[in-house]
């Protein structure tokens, strides 16, 4: 490659450190299909017009395409049809494209209930599960335990099944554990796996939020 | 869940947590953990663990690059609307760049972003495809476009960018 065509290259990607993504940009699975070959030619033509408007895009799609070229995965050869029709063919994978369309969002609602700026996460490591994944916790004295990210911090513990069934939210702590009430724990089944996380208050106003934690109860 | 679900689950987030590795940018080594349990999430909203060890790893690869991109599409938009100085900190793959050279380069790229516009449909495609990393052949199987096409286009789109630059003085 020459000096020349990686320059053009560098430059045209560095923007992407200071773009945003916006309603108009494609869902990152569609990225995905169009830089390894699943999309119809026509909706590949439209996505790469948006790359040439949008760098956060076109970065997307170059790291798709390395991704990609990593995992040795070759555009397939199936005859293209639309980007839902193909989904469509594949049972589990259109399943699983529900949940990521639907699920997902809520998902991320209830997991982020704060908006964006309003939550510090530069450093989620400031927040660290004290209770591990093995062995399983007792459902009739359930405890989690945390790191605490400063003195006279609160804290907000979320509890969530794996499918993301809300189980409780317990508000205004001031210790860095929570024993989860048997009484939400009732429904659970012997040997599930529950998710869990933290955002604590800090003194500053700084709001820190931890990692999704998993455990399993009893 | 049965041990051999958890077994699998085990797997499953150690299958994740490879993908992730290899595809992640040294910038976001601080998130992987973050981007690791969002695609779990994702992945065990599927079904049971039995269903999704049987999908196939091209699948787990997709969620973990889109667990990824949200991640970066995320901490771009909190680093837009954040008073705090460090998130405004663009991530560079290289911290000890030149600031002027850095500088250059974007106005090349906003410079390049412009004229890619003005260029016809066929060479604003190929030309796009090509700075994203493609070469002619790949550029012919994403578009169905034969392969003397995509070189035609290729060649007269990129003659095209370079003239625009220039007439902007921004020659490469």
């Amino acid at each position: 490659m020459s000096d020349d065509l990686e320059r053009l290259r560098d430059a045209f990607l560095s923007l992407a450190d200071r773009s945003r993504s916006s309603e108009s940009c494609p869902p990152a699975e569609m990225v995905w299909d169009g830089a390894t070959g699943r999309l119809t030619a026509r909706r590949t033509r439209r996505l790469v017009d948006h790359l040439a408007t949008c760098p956060a895009c076109a970065e997307a799609w170059r790291l798709a395409r390395e991704a990609a070229e990593g995992t040795e995965q070759q555009p397939d050869a199936r005859p293209r049809g639309s980007w839902a029709g193909w989904l469509g063919g594949a049972v589990a994978v259109a399943a699983a494209a529900v949940v990521l369309v639907v699920v997902a969002p809520v998902a991320r609602d209830w997991w982020r209930t704060r908006s964006a700026a309003d939550v510090y996460r530069g450093d989620t490591s400031e927040i660290k599960a004290l209770t591990a994944e093995q062995p399983p916790l007792r459902r009739e004295h359930a405890v989690l335990r945390w790191t605490s990210p400063g003195d006279g911090a609160r804290y907000v513990v979320r509890i969530s099944m794996a499918d993301l069934t809300p189980l409780t939210t317990a508000g205004d702590l001031r210790v860095s554990e929570y024993i989860i009430p048997a009484s939400s724990l009732a429904n659970v089944p012997s040997g599930s796996t529950i998710f869990w996380q933290v955002d604590a208050t800090l003194r500053d106003g700084r709001t820190v939020t931890s990692p999704t934690f998993l455990a399993r109860i009893e | 869940m049965s041990l051999d679900d958890d077994a699998r689950v085990v797997e499953i987030r150690s299958r994740l947590g490879r993908a992730i590795t290899r595809i992640c940018p040294a910038w976001l080594n601080d998130y992987r953990e973050d981007i690791l349990q969002a695609a779990m999430v994702r992945l065990l909203s599927v079904g049971q663990p039995e269903r999704i060890a049987a999908l196939p790893s091209s699948y787990l690869w997709k969620v973990a690059y889109s667990a990824m991109i949200d991640e970066i599409r995320r901490l771009r938009r909190v680093r837009a609307t954040s008073l705090d100085l460090e998130l405004n900190d663009p991530p560079t793959n290289d911290p000890g760049a030149d600031p002027e050279r850095v500088q250059a380069g974007q106005r090349l790229g906003e410079g390049i972003r412009g004229c890619l516009a003005t260029l016809a449909e066929a060479r604003r495609q190929a030309v796009t495809l090509h700075l994203v990393g493609h070469s002619g052949p790949e550029i012919s199987r994403l578009l169905r476009w034969d392969l003397k096409r995509v070189e035609n286009a290729l060649y007269r789109g990129l003659a095209d960018l370079r003239a625009c630059l220039t007439s902007k003085g921004l020659a490469p």
